[in-house]
């Protein structure tokens, strides 16, 4: 009996590594290619090829690359910045507030989650322009801030829903409000709800790419996705520098997720599948 | 603990008043003109060759700065998405003073008031006799659009047909002249096992290129008089049927619904294909190739018809500049100066200017006398056979969905017809009719 | 030991949540409400980004339901959205309930599945494209071993909605499998247990208490992946370009092309309202679904 479930764990096992590997083939295969030179790349297989830095050097020697990367940075902190400071409000009267304006706002979130972004764009596009907005990295903070917002809302319900109210009754008692309950009590208790909420909304505006391509049409303001497509049609596939530069772009993806995974796992769930 | 919270409340604080205004200083670097300062004008262009294209054109508009009382700001504009980009910054404000772009922008622009026309330019270079030094006046007339002139040619560009002599020689075969000789070349060629074939019929990201050629070739043309799509037509159905033909009988390199021209033309560099439809400039981004590359003029179709198809591309000015006239004298020098930017970065396109042809590089290499020889006398453009141009041509020339017939010929017993009331479905959407 | 609240408490509370709600609800109304107000006009009207036009009724519509591109968009949509579904659903199920149990390098596992869902749609299909991009390419050399192939991965029409269809799932199916790890997480042992005196067999466990304890996390997870793979426009733009031959073309994909590629704001609006249209009622009959399993 004891060997059978032996047996069975080690092929569930091998059963993991394969999708493994079929999960992985993708995405090892381009951070091969990007220590191989185009010669390579094109020539030779993963064994035969020569392993160098070549072509990170001379990205990252690219003015206009590390231009995309920078906006990329620029943009995705400022959005998860502004976004957890009017998530966590709304997520904290959704949780706590029960009347009739909240629910049906809360509700009203649930359905934006389906708008196609593509019914926005063009309004959007001629709203900014006549606030002169447009090509702006403002314009396109607010919209990222805004277009995570019904997600991170539901999040940030999650975690305030899982902190009891008697904690806070007790500051009540000494004489504080909603407000600073909220700030003293609450939001130091739900770091770890903070943490994932920051990383969602970091990883969407970089990663994103519908609105970029429409709203930032000056090069030099570009982000890192729209660059990567832009910037390698023009030297026509060169996979070398197309892997390098993907490679980049993976990075903070996979710090954050060696980093933060415990949080973002459980926050992203408790936020989205509670509903 | 008491200053975290003191620091987590004013960052709350400063966040949510100034999420917006927080990164307003980033956007408000563009400097607002100050008076005393040179005018600044911004030049987007296409790119048309290679990189040192780009840094001779950077080079030229430092010079134009230097010797005249405003500055030239150049900024090389990829191809991809292109259209978009123009599109994009013309509604929201944020036009160049002028640029490149592709044939029927300028018109398609110019029905949207974001056109500045040239008249007054063109006018002063008929006076000066600077017309003179293109190589068919008819070019600067084609810029004429509902009586003005919305851009100033500084090139065309056209399906030239190219062919591997090596390899024909190899093979024992002559340099086809018309369509069943050619067919002849393709069934000696055609060698599956090896993924070697006579050509590639490019499928991808090549705008319907490709119909546009076979149909024009044949005397055909996707539109009548009236500039209203016209498909279906007899001489379409021929050409069509013809291509149908070769796919059928495994002449063309059955992946070619998924290759690009840039495909094509690599396998045209590597000995797969013999035969590449390409750019006027292809032979000179190729040089280790040169003396194995001839031209292949017009084929003569089964009713003697050899006609070509080309584009004309241009510099335009925008209504949105703020210095209309330096721009337009910008633009003129800049046309007028090109010989170093063709020849040194391989410019695609085929130049129009004497002054640039007369250029050793142009003057003594043979495919250029090929091309004036056997291309520009059958020029027709993508109108065809349409009496005047429109701007709608403009969404047509970069629409990929043309691409779309082509993929759709290596559907298994598809007809002629069919593909042909296909496309003048997708053009008949794209015209909005 | 519980805080009476009198009823000025509770009107404060109102106006208290209100204050919270500002400045979600104006920048949702800025940037979600109005533009879909004005979005469902454009769909009226007949002009370009630059310059909207004059109301044209409901001609935009009219012309684009007559139009056969439009209903292949919306076929592929729904094959897109259903296979996508399926596919990461079954594979987010079985990865789960093996991850569920006590296997070797579990923690492992569970971090490094996550990994295709939150890399940018530009890094995964750069991956793909260099694995499937022609008959020279890896993919392709490997099926030759097995004698199979070449596969025109992204030529031909029947195999790109397939490779569309696949790199969609292979993004998606991370979300399904923490989504329901974390809820098969929080089935106590305690029912299990009950339920082995019962003497139910492995399968019936697995009939009459996993799954039903599922069902809320999925109807929501089958949701949200209709409404993901639905509005999905980067995976389409960035891979095939709703090539070729319009295969893989979807609404969202070919709402966008009327206004940045034909300059026509009108159909494209009117597309966009049709699509969010369909998700609302897909999205009602599933709510509905849930509400009576409650």
């Amino acid at each position: 009996m004891k060997t059978k479930a032996h047996t069975t764990r080690w092929i569930l096992f091998a059963v993991l590594c394969v999708v493994f590997v079929i999960t992985y083939l993708p995405i090892f295969t381009i951070i091969a290619n990007s220590f191989r030179s185009e010669a390579e790349i094109m020539a030779k297989g993963f064994f035969d090829s020569v392993y160098t830095l070549d072509t990170y050097k001379k990205l990252l020697s690219n003015s206009e690359f590390v231009g995309y990367l920078k906006n990329s940075l620029l943009i995705s902190v400022v959005s998860a910045f502004a976004n957890i400071c009017i998530s966590a409000f709304a997520g904290y009267a959704v949780s706590r507030f029960k009347n009739r304006l909240v629910n049906g706002y809360s509700n009203l979130l649930l359905l934006l989650q389906m708008f196609p972004l593509i019914l926005c764009a063009v309004p959007l596009f001629i709203v900014f322009r006549s606030v002169n907005l447009m090509n702006s990295y403002t314009s396109i903070i607010i919209l990222y801030t805004a277009t995570s917002l019904p997600f991170t809302t539901w999040m940030f319900r999650g975690y305030f829903d899982e902190i009891p109210e008697e904690i806070e009754q007790a500051a009540w008692i000494d004489g504080c409000g909603r407000f600073k309950s909220f700030l003293k009590v609450v939001l130091p208790l739900s770091g770890p709800g903070m943490a994932s909420v920051s990383i969602y909304c970091f990883l969407q505006g970089w990663n994103e790419f519908f609105l970029a391509n429409i709203f930032l049409m000056d090069n030099a303001k570009r982000t890192l996705p729209v660059g990567i497509s832009m910037f390698i049609n023009q030297y026509s596939r060169d996979y070398g520098r197309l892997s390098c530069a993907a490679v980049l772009a993976m990075i903070p993806t996979f710090i954050f997720f060696l980093v933060g995974q415990k949080y973002i796992v459980g926050g992203a769930i408790s936020g989205s599948v509670k509903g | 603990m008491k200053r975290w919270k003191r620091c987590l409340a004013v960052g709350l604080a400063v966040a949510t008043m100034g999420a917006t205004a927080a990164c307003g200083n980033a956007d408000s670097e563009k400097p607002k003109e100050k008076s005393g300062e040179k005018p600044k004008i911004v030049f987007w262009d296409m790119v048309w060759g290679n990189e040192e294209s780009i840094t001779i054109a950077e080079e030229m508009c430092a010079e134009y700065s230097k010797e005249n009382n405003v500055n030239v700001e150049y900024q090389s504009v990829p191809w991809d998405n292109f259209y978009q980009t123009f599109l994009t910054a013309i509604a929201a404000g944020e036009a160049p003073d002028c640029s490149s772009g592709s044939s029927y922008m300028p018109m398609q622009f110019y029905d949207m008031d974001a056109i500045y026309p040239l008249d007054d330019m063109i006018a002063e270079m008929y006076e000066d006799g600077e017309i003179d030094d293109y190589v068919m006046k008819d070019l600067v007339e084609g810029y004429k659009y509902k009586d003005h002139y919305v851009a100033l040619p500084t090139g065309i560009d056209m399906q030239v047909a190219y062919c591997r002599t090596d390899i024909l020689e190899e093979h024992g075969l002559s340099v086809p002249t018309n369509w069943d000789e050619f067919r002849h070349c393709l069934e000696v060629l055609a060698e599956p096992e090896n993924n070697k074939y006579g050509m590639v019929l490019i499928g991808n990201g090549n705008n319907g290129k490709t119909m546009f050629q076979w149909t024009i070739n044949n005397g055909g043309g996707l539109f009548n008089e009236n500039g209203e799509p016209d498909c279906v037509t007899d001489r379409n159905i021929e050409a069509v049927d013809y291509l149908l033909g070769l796919i059928n009988d495994g002449l063309v390199n059955p992946a070619s619904a998924g290759l690009t021209s840039d495909d094509s033309k690599s396998a045209f560099a590597k000995g797969e294909v013999a035969f590449h439809w390409g750019n006027p400039g292809l032979v000179s981004q190729l040089p280790d190739l040169a003396d194995k590359i001839a031209v292949l003029p017009p084929l003569e179709g089964p009713h003697g018809d050899k006609a070509s198809v080309y584009w004309n591309g241009g510099l335009m000015a925008y209504s949105q500049s703020e210095y209309p006239e330096e721009t337009c004298d910008f633009m003129r020098w800049f046309a007028a100066n090109m010989t170093s930017y063709c020849v040194d970065g391989k410019y695609s396109m085929f130049p129009v200017r004497n002054t640039v042809l007369e250029d050793p590089a142009y003057a003594e290499d043979p495919v250029v006398q090929d091309i004036v020889e056997d291309y520009l006398p059958v020029m027709k453009n993508i109108a065809a056979n349409s009496d005047e141009v429109f701007s709608e041509l403009s969404a047509v020339e970069s629409d990929g969905t043309l691409d779309a017939v082509i993929q759709s010929m290596f559907t298994q017993g598809v007809t002629a017809e069919q593909i042909l009331e296909k496309e003048q479905e997708n053009l008949e959407m794209i015209l909005g009719q | 030991m519980k805080v009476q609240r009198s009823l000025a408490g509770r009107k404060r509370d109102y106006m208290l949540s209100m204050g919270f709600l500002l400045p979600s609800v104006i920048l949702i109304g800025f940037v979600n409400l109005y533009p879909v107000i004005t979005g469902i006009l454009y769909s009226l009207k007949d002009g370009n980004i630059v310059n909207t036009g004059n109301f044209v009724g409901l001609q935009n519509y009219q012309s684009v339901i007559t139009s056969s591109r439009f209903w292949n968009a919306m076929g592929f949509s729904l094959l897109f959205s259903l296979v996508t579904i399926i596919g990461s659903y079954l594979i987010g199920l079985a990865l789960a309930l093996i991850l569920n149990k006590d296997v070797p390098g579990r923690g492992f596992f569970r971090a490094a599945f996550i990994i295709p869902w939150v890399i940018p749609t530009i890094v995964s299909v750069s991956a793909w494209r260099w694995l499937i991009n022609d008959q020279g390419s890896l993919i392709n050399v490997l099926l030759g071993y097995l004698n199979i192939g070449p596969i025109m991965f992204l030529a031909d029409p029947a195999w790109a909605r397939v490779t569309v269809c696949i790199i969609k799932i292979w993004i998606s199916y991370p979300f399904v499998l923490i989504s329901l790890l974390a809820s098969l997480q929080s089935i106590g042992t305690e029912m299990y247990e009950s339920a082995r005196l019962d003497t139910s067999s492995g399968a019936k466990l697995f009939r009459y208490i996993t799954l039903p304890h599922l069902k809320p996390t999925s109807i929501i997870l089958v949701i949200l992946l209709t409404v993901w793979s639905f509005n999905d426009f980067g995976l389409i733009y960035l891979l095939t370009g709703g090539g070729p031959d319009m295969a893989t073309e979807n609404m969202v994909y070919l709402a966008y092309l009327y206004p940045f590629k034909y300059n026509k704001i009108g159909p494209g609006s009117a597309i966009a309202v049709i699509t969010l249209i369909l998700l609302m009622i897909l999205a009602y009959i599933m709510m509905k679904m849930r509400r009576s399993e409650e």
